[in-house]
């Protein structure tokens, strides 16, 4: 990335991308992956995210989002102990299509996965998402989650196969 | 079913998920403004927390310590019993028998028996 302008340029291609990843990081909670999104773009902006070029940039770029949202969740296991007071309060993901009919179908089954997926281990949840949602191969799943290729396929293999059933039992 | 078959059924649920969750996207202005504004931010607040953070930790560790030093059971020795920890190089062997006064009387046997009983 040559210029800061350049660099804007490549986040806000990969905006909704990377608020799909947040979520999903974040339990799908809408109102934490925006935090999360916007502490990643400070990170950036402060120079405490630098991307090396070593491997894509969507990559790194989840790979940042998804340390941040892990720092996130340390921070909210501690607000649960009650040693920081609680903010506000979150708010569920809810569609704002303008087709009220399909945005209910849609909604619909995009809950069922959604609970689905919740019910997941987070390392299965993570590859699928990334494999299936951003359209990442296994390899580069494995990078961005930090394990090893075979271990982020098993985790594919075994995730595709426990969401199968979740989806056909609901 | 076949594996290209649940593939493909899994995508499209994805599909389906990132319709809804594009819609649902925050504008990458707004968000993008927020984080500049805090990058902006006086940094005071930040220091603050962070000095705050380090004294609560220094006092964390320092405390239980000051603590112990302060209430570890000491034992009192008299000056007239102390014995210095190195006091045994000093010593020889037969010491005790050099110290004590043979009677007039006592056999070489006695003055044995003595010594090996020191001994033990």
């Amino acid at each position: 990335m040559a210029t800061p302008d350049l660099f804007r340029a490549h986040l806000e291609t990969n905006h909704p991308a990377s608020f799909a990843w947040a979520l999903s990081c974040c339990g799908y909670n809408h109102v934490e992956a925006e935090d999360v999104l916007q502490t990643v773009y400070l990170k950036v902006l402060e120079g405490r995210a630098v991307y090396d070029g070593r491997a894509a940039f969507r990559t790194w770029l989840f790979a940042v989002i998804r340390n941040t949202s892990a720092s996130r969740r340390r921070w909210n296991a501690l607000r649960r102990l009650r040693l920081i007071p609680i903010g506000e309060e979150a708010r569920e993901c809810v569609s704002r299509s303008d087709d009220p009919a399909e945005s209910a179908h849609r909604n619909e089954c995009s809950a069922s996965l959604r609970r689905a997926l919740g019910l997941l281990p987070r390392r299965q949840r993570e590859v699928l998402h990334l494999v299936f949602y951003q359209d990442l191969t296994v390899a580069d799943a494995a990078s961005v989650i930090g394990v090893s290729v075979g271990s982020a396929r098993t985790h594919y293999e075994r995730g595709k196969k426990r969401l199968r059933q979740l989806m056909e039992e609901k | 079913m076949s594996e290209n078959r649940e593939r493909e059924e899994i995508a499209e649920w994805f599909r389906q998920l990132r319709q809804t969750e594009e819609r649902n996207a925050p504008p990458f202005d707004e968000v993008w403004e927020v984080a500049r504004a805090r990058a902006t931010r006086p940094q005071s607040r930040r220091l603050y927390y962070r000095v705050g953070m380090a004294a609560a930790l220094f006092a964390f560790l320092a405390i239980p310590v000051q603590w112990w030093q302060n209430h570890r059971p000491v034992q009192i020795v008299s000056i007239s019993q102390w014995k210095s920890p190195t006091g045994f190089l000093i010593e020889t062997p037969a010491q005790k028998l050099l110290k004590t006064v043979p009677h007039i009387g006592d056999g070489f046997m006695d003055m044995r028996a003595l010594n090996v009983e020191e001994k033990r």
